[in-house]
């Protein structure tokens, strides 16, 4: 993992190219050999991300990865996604698999063999015997006019459910995960009044479960009427100052990027806490979450040189641990 | 002669108010123009942003579940008897549930991107349609200019010269008739005719 004082670095460093040239003196050199764009850097990190995450689930944990899988499902999930995507928009296979991380339980040649479908009608049959089967199944982009709405929906709803599944039973991570469905119900309650949906559309968003027990404060959330009244309503939540401040920086800048920036440091302090216990799978979850963030900070600053930000504007951008 | 002269006072009429009717529409779409340059440069700002947070390939995914834009309707109005269309986009703004990509799954500032993305389809069509009106109505000035010039400059005066060419052709014939008329009067005085005046 790199350091605090490594990620500042980086950000003020002076160029793409200079950026690079110190990444390259971390562990990440050996698979930036030869980078000259964003796109090499994305690659070379990912290969990292895979690699970390292969050997953390093979070595460490042999029969007792439960927990570890149901979180890589999450880029099961992601990649599924991506694939369905670009089968409908025709993308090439080798551009649908340039976006794809090959981390989880689905295997890469499941994943490239449906990115050759031509036909979307065939991808149920890619997916045979898989859960993501009968979802398949009920993708009609034609007749549907919210487009992947529901089947997305419907995929974050089992990603959720896996994660339960796979938690259950220890505390940190339960903890973890209910904070989790915490930030992303106020994230999409905040969004939502934001683009003025409805509470009966906001409704089908929510997520259940979380460490929101009272039914009031919910319904409260659901049934504001704008997003200061979605603030009064997680007033006394451990996340209510952060999340104020935020919205706070929202209108001031005209961006939504400071609430996606807070409620992911929140996260990550979240995923901290579960890394606080000596021993167990808190641990090695929390590194891979930290190392997800790492790279992701990697993949911020690289865009961000690219893109010529200054260093001021890459902090204010950044989540590392 | 006096109906092209009118034609001519009312093609430089028509000019005059195609020109006045011209620099409105300039001034709107410079106004438009600069209303869609600026929502497109937030626009792209606000996808650097989001290239930023995310990372390029996840929003690409992301933008992939985008349904494709809101309808185009193309339509047209008359603007001094010039045929200009009007294009208007239905409900640019969509709401979140109507883009295509889940909520949960997502960042807040692929909303932001998003919704800057289709303000700008807004503000783009608005400045399509000013342009394309400013595109008829220079067309229409010119032609209006190169027939008030046909007029001024080959059919009036081709007109004038006719008409003095007549009015010599005239004159030369009556003279010929006085010239005749005198000599066939002398003569008969000659052979002691008298004629009548």
């Amino acid at each position: 993992m790199l350091k605090a004082g490594q990620i500042q670095e980086f950000v003020g460093s002076e160029s793409f190219k200079d950026f690079v040239e110190i990444l390259s003196r971390t562990g990440y050199g050996e698979y930036l050999r030869g980078a000259k764009s964003y796109s090499d850097v994305e690659r070379a990190v990912n290969q990292k991300f895979v690699e970390t995450c292969q050997s953390v689930s093979e070595t460490f944990l042999r029969g007792k990865r439960e927990p570890l899988d149901a979180y890589l499902r999450k880029q099961d999930i992601k990649n599924l996604k991506t694939v369905v995507r670009g089968v409908y928009n025709h993308l090439t296979p080798s551009e649908t698999l340039q976006m794809i991380v090959p981390v989880g339980k689905l295997d890469v040649a499941l994943l490239r063999k449906a990115a050759e479908v031509e036909d979307p009608k065939l991808l149920p049959s890619t997916f045979r015997g898989t859960e993501f089967e009968p979802l398949l199944e009920k993708l009609d982009l034609e007749h549907s006019e919210k487009g992947f709405l529901a089947f997305d929906s419907a995929l974050d709803g089992l990603l959720f459910a896996t994660l339960e599944t796979g938690f259950k039973g220890i505390p940190a991570l339960e903890r973890y995960l209910a904070a989790w469905k915490d930030l992303t119900n106020i994230q999409t309650t905040i969004r939502a009044k934001t683009e003025g949906l409805t509470a009966e559309e906001l409704v089908g968003l929510f997520l259940s479960g979380g460490s929101f027990t009272s039914g009031t404060r919910i319904k409260r959330m659901i049934e504001a009427e704008g997003v200061d009244e979605v603030l009064n309503a997680i007033a006394l939540t451990p996340y209510s100052e952060a999340i104020r401040e935020a919205v706070k920086e929202c209108a001031e800048s005209k961006s939504l990027t400071p609430l996606d920036v807070a409620i992911n440091k929140l996260l990550l302090e979240k995923a901290k806490e579960m890394g606080v216990e000596p021993v167990g799978m808190g641990v090695v979850l929390s590194y891979i979450i930290a190392l997800e963030y790492e790279i992701a900070a990697i993949k911020s600053i690289a865009k961000g040189k690219e893109e010529g930000l200054g260093a001021e504007q890459l902090a204010a951008r950044i989540v590392a641990w | 002669m006096g109906v092209t002269k009118r034609a001519h006072e009312l093609l430089e009429e028509k000019r005059n108010a195609l020109v006045m009717e011209l620099y409105a529409v300039l001034r709107q779409m410079t106004r438009l123009r600069k209303d869609a340059y600026e929502s497109l440069s937030k626009a792209f700002r606000d996808l650097v942003d989001a290239e930023v947070r995310l990372s390029s390939s996840d929003l690409r995914s992301v933008s992939l579940a985008v349904r494709p834009c809101p309808e185009i309707d193309l339509k047209t109005r008359r603007v001094m008897g010039i045929a200009v269309p009007i294009i208007s986009v239905k409900d640019p703004r969509r709401p979140l549930s109507a883009r295509g990509y889940s909520v949960v799954g997502t960042s807040p500032v692929v909303d932001q991107v998003a919704g800057s993305f289709e303000d700008a389809l807004g503000r783009i069509a608005e400045w399509a349609e000013s342009e394309a009106a400013v595109r008829r109505l220079v067309v229409e000035v010119e032609k209006t200019k190169r027939r008030e010039m046909a007029l001024d400059k080959i059919v009036i005066p081709r007109l004038i010269d006719t008409i003095k060419y007549i009015e010599f052709y005239l004159e030369e014939r009556e003279r010929e008739d006085i010239f005749r008329l005198k000599r066939i009067r002398a003569r008969a005085e000659k052979r002691g005719y008298a004629l009548t005046p």
